[in-house]
């Protein structure tokens, strides 16, 4: 014989050897493999015990002994219905396990039920979603028998819980529920409770890392000038009406008054957002709250067609956003710079737009 | 411009496009005035964000036309332009200012040799140094023409700011607000008082800027102070710290009381900041009726001094929040009156009449001179001028002014040292002929000294030789004398240089620093760590930096 020819029926050997013995070294391997095995041994075990009374020798003469056990039907029942509730709650191993225990019941009605159930499971065990299930869970779950039902109260939930962050970032905005804005605010001053939340307790509008246009752009610089330059509009419009004349002529600056009022109008901005979000709230109130994205680039010289470089620009842009929504913006602004690093002048040509948003909105009101 | 305006609000922008260039021009102007109000400011700088303010204002009201504050900045940026044209001017004229110094000098010379008896024995050479006088004066007045021509030309950048201001306060439907109309109100007055410093045509200009002023109701001083106290007291019982635990401690309640601190702060500020303001008017108000009385000098000129005195002395008396309002109240006063007694130097009918009446004389403080020329006034405004700029250091109208009068005062001094060259010359004519003869006589007695020694007659020689010894004596006698009356009159002239040069380099340094500095020579590219930062400057900062007196432009 040739080696492949010992190396095939080795093989062979060895696939039958596995096929008879392996459920019975295993058990709890499978399912299937107890409930094809369990009525196999059973009648080993039968088979063993009448060979032994017949050569006259028994390994368990006290057992054969014992007169046999009156059924149970009552236990047999309640078997039975552990075996269900596994089954209902698709715990299809486990119930699977009980019901090929019970098909040897001394209880008829008991034993019909177990087969019966022991069937269902076997198919229902081998269809493509169970087995597919094992990696992919969500496919069992869609045959539970709760799975609408516990759909409907998650979905309910989450649209209570997006209704309340709606009524509480949006509410006065929607003029479609007006009537339910109205009825809100007489129960609770919706204002103030969201001022008190979302605007006194958080910076208002957050910085989003800016993006870069072109390389050897200072972005980051820029992202911290137009968070400074933010507090600047209202430094520089609180020092136009600080004092009693323009420093360098005779005339009078603005009343502090009138210039105190402007600075009231102002939104609250803070922070660069330069770290990557970590915490789904923050992530949550960043987008469904205020923000500003921008965008820039630093143009270096060119040559212009007489030979002459241009004058190097920075060119930048920015929006308020508001979760999905642009609500204010872009803004463009572009300045002749003297490098890369001159990027003060166009951080605040655009702190100064975004802070004149809150009296475009006012005055629309 | 006003039908469009609607009911809009007047501190709202129509867009965040229009509020960005409103502040970009007002962040513009104030980097100006750090510029301006620095020991050594630089040109570029001075020029980059005049102009971008001005850019920046002249985008934003010709694109949002609604908008009324960037109205009323671009009306301050063109009159803070102005001044930067007005300084070029005066530096081109530099010649003509002093030629006008001179002028006026010698008036005030010409003047006293006319009012002052001469004696019987130097009536003649007092009549030709009159003539001398007179003659120079007229010379220098037709030199410095051009300079008085400043007053008769145009001021585009004055007018457009005067339009500018006209227009937030001449409707009254304009929905601008009392504050705002108020301070253009103001601004407007100021503008043109700038125009008007001459009579004739000019004098309409001061009536229009009383006129603008004088409309304006102005709440009682009484009444405002007591509300201030008023609110101080409710200030201070506030801003103590609760009794209860509660209130101290309770967020939400601490919150509140510092908000309320915050508006009772406000509110005090505001209310003496309306009183500040109040005196602004009053000093503008009185310093006009004194310059519109001093162009036809009467009785009111007295009266009108008398108000302008009684306004700096409740400046000072009156209690203000801030310490900068009072300084700047009284730099500004400073300022107007120092521009007024500036006007009053050239105003000789103003002075014949202060010489003649008593009253109006004590009331301009003219005491210890008999007679207020051109000289005392020039000397009272720079005395003012000098004063204000002590209380606002680096302040532009100040220092525009006082670099005017020192110059003016140089060429007063170049004329009075004029003067005593004249009258040295004057008095060491006598003494220069005689001198003259006792030379010839010596050169006579020794030629016929000569002519007897060769003769060889020694009674001629001994009689020519004593001759000559006393025209010798003579002659030593007349230098000693002319010596002694060099000496007193060459101090007076070096007196009256140094004086022209000091008010010169004084006059010269306030425009040097008023035009600004040229920028420091750029430093070598090795300086630069980063390779991609360009070491080419902005072309305009290129085209600035040579320290060029730039063109005018007014």
């Amino acid at each position: 014989m040739s080696v492949t020819r010992y190396f095939y029926f080795a093989l062979v050997a060895i696939v039958l050897a596995a096929s008879a013995f392996a459920p019975a070294q295993s058990p709890r391997s499978s399912h299937k493999a107890s409930a094809v095995t369990k009525p196999a041994t059973a009648s080993l075990a039968a088979q063993s015990a009448t060979a032994a009374l017949a050569a006259g020798t028994s390994s368990q003469p006290q057992a054969l002994a014992c007169p046999p056990k009156p059924c149970d039907s009552r236990e047999q029942h309640t078997k039975l219905r552990g075996a269900q509730f596994e089954s209902d709650n698709l715990r299809l191993a486990s119930a699977a396990h009980q019901f090929s225990a019970l098909t040897t019941s001394c209880d008829d009605g008991v034993r019909a039920e177990a087969e019966k159930g022991f069937d269902r499971l076997n198919a229902a065990m081998s269809t493509w979603w169970w087995l597919e299930g094992r990696y992919f869970p969500p496919l069992r779950w869609y045959h539970h028998p709760q799975f609408w039902h516990a759909v409907s109260r998650s979905l309910l939930v989450v649209a209570a819980v997006l209704f309340i962050l709606s009524l509480l970032f949006y509410g006065a905005d929607i003029r479609a529920f007006h009537l339910i804005r109205v009825v809100w605010t007489a129960v609770l001053d919706l204002t103030r409770i969201r001022d008190f939340w979302f605007v006194d307790r958080f910076p208002r509008a957050a910085i989003m890392t800016p993006t870069d246009l072109v390389t050897d752009t200072k972005s980051k610089l820029f992202a911290s000038l137009l968070e400074t330059s933010c507090t600047e509009v209202s430094h520089v419009l609180e020092r136009a009406g600080g004092g009693l004349q323009v420093r360098a002529t005779a005339l009078l600056s603005l009343p502090s008054e009138t210039t105190s009022q402007l600075v009231d109008s102002m939104p609250k901005i803070k922070g660069v957002d330069v770290a990557s979000f970590v915490k789904f709230f923050l992530y949550l109130k960043r987008y469904l709250g205020w923000r500003v994205e921008s965008e820039i680039g630093y143009c270096p010289p060119t040559k212009q067609p007489n030979g002459a470089d241009s004058a190097p620009r920075v060119v930048a842009s920015a929006s308020l956003r508001r979760a999905f929504w642009v609500r204010g913006g872009p803004w463009q602004v572009k300045h002749e710079v003297q490098h890369s690093y001159d990027v003060d002048a166009v951080a605040f040509a655009l702190a100064a737009r975004i802070m004149g948003f809150s009296l475009r909105g006012r005055r629309a009101r | 411009m006003h039908g469009s305006r609607g009911s809009v609000h007047p501190l709202h922008f129509t867009d965040e496009e229009s509020f960005g260039l409103f502040v970009q021009g007002l962040r513009s102007l104030q980097q100006y005035e750090d510029a301006a109000a620095t020991e050594r400011p630089l040109k570029d700088e001075l020029d980059r964000t005049m102009q971008s303010a001005l850019r920046s204002f002249r985008d934003c009201t010709s694109r949002f036309s609604s908008d009324l504050l960037p109205f009323f900045y671009l009306g301050v940026t063109l009159s803070m332009k102005n001044q930067d044209a007005y300084v070029d001017r005066l530096v081109e004229l530099t010649a003509e200012l002093t030629a006008f110094g001179r002028s006026l000098a010698f008036e005030d010379e010409a003047k006293v040799l006319e009012i002052i008896p001469p004696r019987e024995s130097d009536k003649t050479q007092r009549e030709a140094k009159r003539d001398f006088a007179k003659k120079h004066a007229h010379e220098q007045k037709n030199f410095a023409q051009p300079f008085f021509d400043l007053a008769h030309r145009s001021w585009p950048l004055l007018e457009a700011s005067s339009r500018l201001f006209q227009s937030l306060t001449d409707n009254p439907a304009n929905p601008v607000p009392q504050d705002l109309q108020r301070v253009a109100r103001y601004n407007l007055a100021q503008v043109l008082a700038r125009r008007g410093s001459q009579e004739g045509k000019e004098s309409s200009y001061l009536a229009d800027a009383l006129r603008a002023v004088e409309d304006q109701s102005l709440e009682d001083i009484a009444k405002l102070e007591s509300d201030a106290k008023h609110k101080e007291n409710k200030y201070r019982e506030f801003s103590q710290l609760p009794k209860s635990v509660w209130k101290r401690n309770w967020p939400p309640a601490r919150e509140k009381r510092e908000q309320e601190l915050k508006t009772l702060r406000r509110e005090i500020r505001s209310i003496y900041e309306t009183i500040a303001l109040i005196f602004q008017f009053r000093a503008l108000r009185e310093t006009l009726k004194l310059r519109i009385a001093a162009l036809d000098p009467g009785p009111s000129l007295a009266l009108a001094a008398h108000a302008v005195e009684s306004v700096k002395e409740e400046i000072q008396k009156t209690r203000l929040f801030d310490p900068s309002f009072k300084a700047d109240l009284l730099a500004d006063f400073l300022t107007k009156t120092g521009y007024a007694k500036y006007e009053f130097a050239s105003n000789r009918h103003l002075q014949q009449y202060v010489a003649t009446d008593h009253h109006t004389a004590k009331a301009l403080k003219v005491v210890h001179t008999s007679s207020p020329n051109a000289s005392f006034f020039m000397a009272q405004a720079a005395t003012d001028l000098t004063m204000a700029l002590e209380l606002k250091e680096y302040w532009n109208p100040a220092q525009i002014y006082l670099a005017l009068v020192r110059r003016i005062q140089a060429g007063m001094s170049e004329a009075l040292s004029d003067l005593a060259k004249y009258d040295k010359a004057s008095a060491l004519a006598d003494d220069v002929k005689e001198k003259a003869r006792a030379e010839h006589d010596i050169e006579d007695s020794s030629a016929q000294e000569s002519k007897a020694a060769q003769n060889k007659d020694s009674a001629e020689m001994k009689e020519f030789g004593s001759k000559k010894l006393k025209h010798l004596e003579r002659l030593d006698e007349i230098t000693a004398r002319m010596g002694i009356t060099s000496i007193k009159h060459d101090r007076q002239i070096a007196d009256h240089d140094r004086e022209a040069k000091r008010c010169a380099n004084e006059a010269d340094a306030l425009f040097r620093s008023l035009r600004g500095f040229p920028s420091p020579a750029p430093a070598s590219t090795q300086a630069n760590p980063d390779s991609s930062v360009t070491a080419k400057p902005a072309s305009d900062s290129s085209a600035t930096s040579s320290g060029k007196p730039k063109a005018a432009t007014g």
